[in-house]
């Protein structure tokens, strides 16, 4: 039956995929040594060409090619919403979910950054496709004065309540707010799955959403210790309450770990210490990505014809784009091509 | 037909102004007009700077009797109030009024401290032991507060094992635990730094309660009560005092409200002053015999003085708004004003359509609607209607049911029984016309065309006179509705109806003549006017685009015509089409093969059609009116008569 339901889908996706840019074409821009030869080198690819075609490389500043950059996900987001059918298209409303959460951290962080202008923003790159997809206004929440206001604005929303919820508490920074948007996410986004997917296609968006929780609770707990050196029951406030593969007494041993040391010795004893075996804590970040990266081609592989095609998809665009921005930065601070490689290698 | 109206300026010294608002304004119907706008051209009058004076007694006033209203169904007392104790009165009790909302804010101040505790302990209902005890505990510490719910599983999932401390879960909404944990006051500082980090938030309990938290919310709930019974107790004492001089309240607002509008009356006059004197000027729209009348009764008054104008062109000109319109039509066409209202109402020089209106609608209905039985239960329903509720609505689908009635007997229908008597005339659905080019037709649809051909020239004629009569000699002759387009029209209706009844056709120089010289001349009507009023420059913008103009609009022109001619077939269609519909009744009934029809379903199929053709006929009906009759005539741009004051009727 699945064979049916995705065979379009999976065509599209599978023609959609051969459009992301190969390594070899990473390594072409990263030889470039300027931000708008970079982006005329989008600008032939098919994929970006959409957004980038009409604009003048040569003085467009930085900010504003990210944010087109950042459009092209939307952009291609818009086009399986197209394509998908009912079915379909109740996953892609809940997974919009994540835009929208990525998009109110950067308010957040606008708000609390108070130095920065926020009135030069190009917010086109969320206005077309939030108009679509979220009952959410880019523009009008982009004008909030203050976390108050926004939360105003947000009054009716999950986002408000919660966000509310955050400011009651008193003397809640912005780590606060943006912990409290993303654990949202994921409880919503488990309790979506379950309501609404099949059982393979739930397996597989458990699979994925599940490792992504964990990875992101384990970085966190690394970096609360090892940056913050946060109390144990700080830690916990902020973990996503969502288990995976990790045991409650897996957490805690890693949140109570005596050491570093100690640290890495419980994460070996979990699921994921096979893969941690041959590197240290210092590329942990990297290692979390290769696993993200694994899981979601496996999902692909084994499932082929299920919802894994879109939230695969959705997710190495992602990367893609985080990366095409990464080596736009490298290029713009003039890193050697060399570096820029490595860099994106890790 | 519309009133003849006259202007009326009233003149006096200033202190009579009162006088003359409450005498003469409030027993004759006046629209007046603002004094200082009509009198532009005078220098040295100003307008009314005084604030109305009794602006806060009137607002106590309706207070009172705002209060007085709600509590029941008083009256006004009988005899009129004299403003000076109504004044008084009103003062007296807006006093005590003040008086009861001190004591009430007293009451009010304990209750809201009151449901603070109570909103402070609710929570922690479910706590059953008591509080006095728990907060002279020595060696233990208690926090009472709440805990977001997602907290409270992480405390439990992880820490509660590990901290020295106990949480008493006393209630829970879809957010928040509230709950009270205990902690040895040695672990205090630790245990507390934990919880902070699960944003619990601490609710501070005085020493106010006694006994369990039980008893102490009973104990609050109970003095809340006490609190609201004192309150509504000292309203009701008061509620009481007013009942009981009720008429007199009444009496007194309403003496303030038209001490007040009187005093209003100042904003639409203009004061100048001569010598020592203050003059006031107030002026407006009489009707002809209202003003005589008026004027009359003036002479007598030796302090105020009044001029009457005609409302006739000369004079009317330097006056700064046209005269209102005030329809005034026997009382056997007025429900038909509705109509013309609701297109809107015609300009003072303008002619009443009214009458026209009821005539045509009427007997258009009923040509589309012909039914005795029907028509006599749309006559007697609606002027039953009328009778009791005084819809207008209603009479007017009373008098369409005498032309229903009458059309009914020329088609020979009753409730759908075709043959139960015979038709005056003919029998819609199968008298048919054999016509020349067209071929065989329903003689329905060539009457029906026929009598739309005859009114649209009706309409043309009208639209010429009233042309003429507002002086627009340009409007009147090269118009599409004016005398080009009536020539235009009537050849051509003339040649049609030459040749449908087989008569020779004039010669083809008359054609020419009857058909282009009309034509080119409503094509130029912008230049021959502009020539006709001595305007220098005939054509605005170029000479090209004037004539890809004047060649679509002609287009337009020569369309409309035509297709106004042929949507007079709908009086015929459904004509038509109301037999076809009964037919479909009584073949339900089981009427078609001679059987004895079922009389339930004529009942109800009778019902269904009165109800649904009566509508879209009325509507239809209508839609003839204000498209193809009121467009080619009548404007509607009047302004309503609306008299100042309660008139004798309304006060």
């Amino acid at each position: 039956m699945s064979l049916f339901r995705y065979s379009g889908l999976s065509t599209k996706v599978k023609a959609m995929k051969g459009r992301l840019l190969s390594p070899e074409q990473f390594r072409e821009m990263s030889d470039l040594h300027s931000v708008p030869e970079v982006l005329s080198y989008l600008k032939k690819i098919p994929s970006y060409e959409k957004v980038l075609s009409d604009k003048d490389e040569t003085n467009l500043h930085r900010g504003a090619a990210e944010a087109l950059v950042k459009q092209s996900l939307y952009y291609e987001f818009g086009k399986l919403y197209r394509f998908a059918n009912l079915e379909q298209r109740v996953f892609l409303g809940d997974y919009f979910m994540r835009y929208e959460v990525i998009f109110l951290k950067n308010v957040l962080r606008y708000l609390f950054d108070s130095d920065k202008d926020r009135a030069d923003i190009d917010l086109s790159a969320y206005q077309a496709v939030f108009e679509r997809h979220s009952e959410m206004n880019p523009g009008v929440l982009m004008q909030a004065e203050s976390v108050e206001g926004l939360i105003g604005l947000l009054r009716d929303t999950g986002y408000g309540k919660t966000l509310e919820m955050v400011s009651h508490s008193g003397k809640a920074n912005l780590f606060d707010y943006e912990s409290a948007l993303d654990m949202l996410f994921f409880r919503q986004l488990w309790l979506d799955a379950r309501k609404h997917l099949k059982k393979g296609d739930l397996q597989v968006i458990l699979r994925s959403a599940g490792l992504e929780a964990d990875m992101l609770n384990i970085q966190w707990i690394h970096r609360a210790r090892k940056y913050y050196h946060m109390s144990p029951a700080d830690i916990y406030e902020f973990l996503i309450p969502i288990h995976y593969r990790l045991s409650t007494s897996q957490v805690k041993q890693l949140v109570e770990a005596e050491s570093a040391r100690a640290f890495m010795d419980v994460l070996q004893g979990t699921v994921y210490g096979r893969d941690m075996q041959e590197a240290g804590a210092e590329e942990l970040e990297g290692i979390c990505g290769r696993l993200m990266d694994k899981v979601h081609a496996l999902n692909l592989r084994t499932q082929p014809f299920s919802v894994a095609c879109l939230d695969t998809y959705l997710y190495q665009k992602e990367q893609e784009v985080n990366k095409v921005i990464k080596v736009i930065e490298c290029v713009r601070y003039g890193l050697p091509a060399e570096r820029i490689k490595e860099y994106l290698a890790s | 037909m519309i009133e003849k109206m006259k202007f009326v300026s009233i003149i006096g010294p200033k202190e009579e102004i009162d006088r003359v608002a409450s005498q003469y304004l409030s027993r004759y119907e006046i629209q007046l007009e603002n004094t200082l706008s009509e009198l532009k051209e005078l220098k040295n009058i100003t307008p009314c700077a005084d604030s109305n004076p009794y602006r806060d007694v009137l607002a106590r006033a309706e207070e009172l009797a705002g209060r007085v209203r709600e509590s029941g169904n008083a009256s006004p007392s009988g005899e009129k109030m004299e403003i000076g104790a109504a004044c008084a009165l009103t003062e007296e009790l807006y006093g005590e009024l003040e008086n009861c909302r001190k004591q009430k804010s007293g009451l009010e101040a304990e209750r809201k401290k009151v449901v603070e505790l109570l909103v402070n302990i609710r929570p922690f209902q479910d706590l059953h032991y008591d509080v006095a005890s728990i907060l002279h505990f020595k060696h233990i510490k208690f926090r009472f507060g709440k805990i977001p719910v997602e907290s409270y599983s992480k405390l439990q999932e992880y820490l509660m094992d590990d901290i020295c401390s106990i949480f008493d879960e006393c209630g829970r909404d879809e957010n928040y635990i509230w709950g009270v944990y205990f902690v040895p006051a040695a672990e205090e500082e630790k245990v507390d730094a934990v919880y902070a980090s699960l944003h619990f938030e601490r609710t501070f309990i005085d020493d106010d309660y006694e006994g369990t938290v039980e008893e102490a919310f009973e104990a609050l709930t109970k003095r809340q009560k006490e609190l609201e019974e004192g309150i509504s107790q000292i309203e009701a004492s008061f509620q009481e005092k007013l009942a009981a001089r009720a008429g007199e309240i009444l009496a007194a607002a309403e003496a303030v409200s038209d001490s007040a509008e009187y005093f209003d009356v100042r904003r639409l006059a203009a004061f100048t002053k001569a010598k020592d004197t203050v003059f006031f000027i107030l002026c407006g729209w009489m009707t002809q015999g209202d003003a005589e009348r008026f004027a009359g009764e003036m002479e007598g008054d030796a302090d105020v003085f009044c001029m009457v104008e005609d409302g006739k062109e000369g004079s009317l000109e330097n006056r700064f708004r046209k005269p209102p319109t005030k329809l005034k039509n026997p009382k056997i066409f007025k429900p038909f004003e509705m109509f013309i209202r609701m297109y809107g109402l015609p300009d003072y020089e303008e002619f009443d359509p009214t009458i026209f209106v009821a005539v045509t609608y009427s007997i258009i209905f009923g040509a589309m609607f012909g039914d005795v039985g029907q028509g006599l239960c749309l006559f007697i329903g609606g002027m039953l209607l009328y009778k009791f509720k005084k819809i207008n609505l209603a009479a007017i689908v009373g008098s369409c049911g005498v032309f229903s009635t009458i059309f009914g007997f020329c088609f020979g229908s009753v409730f759908g029984f075709e043959d139960v008597i015979e038709p005056l005339w003919l029998r819609p659905t199968e008298a048919m016309t054999t016509l020349p080019f067209i071929g065989n037709l329903n003689t329905v649809f060539v009457v029906a065309v026929a009598l739309g051909m005859g009114l649209v020239i009706l309409m043309m004629i009208f639209h010429i006179i009233n042309s003429l009569r507002a002086k627009q000699l340009g409007e009147a002759l090269f118009d599409t509705n004016g005398v080009a387009g009536l020539v235009f029209y009537g050849a051509a209706a003339a040649v049609v109806v030459l040749y449908m009844t087989g008569h020779a056709l004039p010669a083809g120089i008359v054609l020419v003549v009857m058909f282009a010289v009309p034509l080119l001349v409503i094509a130029c009507k912008e230049p021959l006017t502009n020539r006709l009023n001595k305007k220098k420059e005939l054509i605005e913008g170029g000479k090209g685009m004037f004539v890809v103009q004047a060649f679509f609009e002609m287009f337009e022109v020569l369309l409309s015509y035509f297709s106004n001619t042929l949507s007079f077939v709908r009086i015929g269609a459904f004509a038509v089409s109301h037999a076809a519909m009964m037919q479909v009744v009584m073949m339900l009934a089981g009427a078609e093969n001679g059987g004895t029809p079922n009389i339930l379903v004529v009942i109800i199929g009778n019902l269904i059609v009165l109800g649904m053709e009566g509508l879209i006929v009325g509507i239809q009906g209508l839609r003839l009116q204000y498209y193809e009759f009121f467009s080619r005539f009548y404007k509607g741009g009047g302004r309503e008569f609306k008299p100042y004051a309660r008139t004798v009727k309304g006060g």
